[in-house]
């Protein structure tokens, strides 16, 4: 490859790229796959109720941790460049010695190509540029990372003695130094980069830097009642019926189903709770919610702290009009059918007349303008 | 798993990475993700990333490179390459915000930001911090004794 003549691309740069970028895919692997399981728990998965930031902070750095890992796999790309267009003709192919070759090659393949479509989706996802993908995010943002983990792992399993031996190696200077930048340079460009990308972002989640955070897709501060919302009554066809003076929340249970009104409900023992709501999508925001207790109104209908709850939205034809709500969030006193926000009544865009709103969940199963609540038996 | 033969640890730290590797591209295929990553609007987008990316993007990185090397003074050249390299990304990662397609007229809280004016002032932010670093070499130039190369770190 006579045409790429920059000194700099070493099995060196190539491996410590390598280092920085393995401990970033690991937190967005592990993060992502929590965010999966909450929604779509395991038998064996367990999330608690507290502390309450918890998922805040685990959804807001996979976001982060993504958004900062872009100029890394760049990076990354660049220097490898060369060896990745030096593909094997048809006979190389034919005489591929191990399985070793052919099985780093490709992964090499499906790594770089899993790994773009994954940062690149994740980019627009945010940025909730959906049309642009023609396929639904969340499955296959799941599915694409299992293939890029995997991928990465047995590239690292295949490279391992080249890395090892890179990185151990002495660093000798070169015989023709770079013209431009040195190893050092880029590697000091790359992290500055990504600092700059995650100061510019990051205030959709840490609301001290939100000034800050100039590229951020969200800002905290803004919204209905000063908190954002990621869908919108009109948006969920609820209008008509959230604002009907003839609106119940129908709670049933082993003992007996009641018929509450706003009223009704607003009679009750009141709970007042700080609690951020958390977009799968990387931003939150601090609110202070104030409604019935959860467990106030599943005892009502003869349930007790064993039992889970189904929260059912007026919306209809959505994946997110209904979510379960599991025993430890369910009999937790701060978990709340919320009847106001920062002291007002809710707006309609975050769920009037009734909402959910429990601690360390994702927004998505924060269930809006409610219908029904059904306890019932975890099992 | 390459050359000659390997005993030891390492050895079979590199025989699991690899199982566990292939074990979780298994699990997307056959545990569930199979049709769903088969599907032709995955495919297509994932094609067309990858072809932006290395056959588009990565090229008008070389070619820009090639052009900072002969157009820029060596004494101020790695500063322009680690700003372009910075802006190069930036602007990448915030062009879907930028041209605003995911706004919706009933969401106003999504998105809310005038995105053009944020970028245009992390992309100052990046040139002033360039610009700083151009006049200290240039100062440091003008100290050092005549013939004196500029001191870089260990490349």
């Amino acid at each position: 490859m006579k045409g790429f003549t920059s000194t700099l691309r070493t099995p060196r740069l190539t491996s410590q790229l390598g280092v920085w970028l393995g401990p970033m895919f690991a937190i967005c692997f592990v993060t992502g796959f929590i965010s999966h399981e909450i929604q779509h728990p395991a038998s064996w998965f367990f999330w608690p109720a507290h502390p309450v930031w918890l998922y805040r902070v685990t959804q807001g750095m996979h976001v982060a941790t993504g958004l900062a890992s872009i100029p890394l796999v760049l990076a990354k790309l660049w220097s490898v460049f060369p060896r990745l267009l030096r593909l094997p003709g048809v006979r190389r192919w034919a005489n591929v010695q191990t399985w070793a070759q052919l099985l780093e090659r490709l992964s090499v393949l499906v790594l770089v190509v899993a790994a773009i479509v994954q940062l690149s989706s994740g980019v627009l996802n945010i940025a909730r540029w959906y049309a642009a993908m023609g396929f639904f995010f969340t499955s296959l943002h799941y599915w694409t990372a299992w293939v890029v983990t995997g991928s990465l792992l047995v590239h690292i399993g295949v490279k391992l003695p080249v890395v090892r031996r890179a990185l151990a190696a002495p660093v000798r200077p070169l015989r023709r130094p770079p013209a431009g930048l040195t190893r050092r340079g880029l590697l000091t460009t790359v992290a500055a980069t990504s600092a700059v990308v995650t100061a510019a972002t990051v205030g959709e989640t840490v609301r001290p830097l939100a000034a800050v955070s100039v590229l951020a897709d969200r800002d905290p501060r803004v919204g209905p009642q000063g908190v954002p919302v990621n869908k919108s009554a009109l948006a969920a066809g609820v209008h008509a019926a959230a604002t009907s003076p003839d609106w119940r929340l129908a709670v049933s249970g082993p003992a007996r189903t009641v018929r509450l009104s706003l009223s009704d409900l607003a009679a009750m023992r009141q709970t007042t709770a700080a609690l951020p709501i958390t977009c799968v999508e990387g931003w939150s925001a601090g609110a202070t919610w104030t409604g019935v207790a959860l467990r106030d109104l599943v005892h009502l209908v003869g349930g007790d702290g064993a039992d889970q709850v189904a929260a059912i939205s007026l919306q209809r034809g959505s994946a997110y009009a209904r979510s379960i709500v599991d025993p430890p969030h369910a009999r937790d006193p701060e978990t709340l059918i919320a009847l106001r926000l920062h002291g007002e009544p809710l707006h309609l865009d975050h769920g009037y007349p009734a909402r959910l709103i429990a601690p360390n969940r994702p927004g998505v199963l924060q269930t809006k303008w409610l219908s029904q609540l059904i306890v019932g038996s975890a099992a | 798993m390459t050359g000659k033969p390997e005993m030891g640890v390492m050895a079979w730290v590199r025989r699991l990475l690899v199982g566990v590797g292939l074990a979780m591209i298994a699990f997307a295929v056959f545990g569930g993700g199979g049709p769903r990553l088969s599907t032709s609007p995955y495919l297509v987008f994932a094609a067309r990333v990858a072809v932006i990316v290395l056959a588009v993007l990565l090229p008008l990185t070389f070619a820009l490179g090639w052009l900072i090397g002969r157009a820029v003074p060596a004494l101020v050249r790695p500063v322009v390459q680690g700003a372009c390299i910075a802006t190069a990304v930036i602007v990448g990662i915030a062009l879907p915000s930028v041209l605003g397609r995911g706004r919706q007229p009933d969401l106003p809280s999504a998105l809310p930001r005038n995105y053009a004016t944020g970028l245009w002032t992390v992309l100052a932010v990046v040139w002033a911090a360039a610009a700083l670093l151009i006049v200290i070499r240039i100062l440091r130039r003008r100290r050092a004794p005549v013939g004196t190369p500029l001191k870089e770190k260990n490349p």
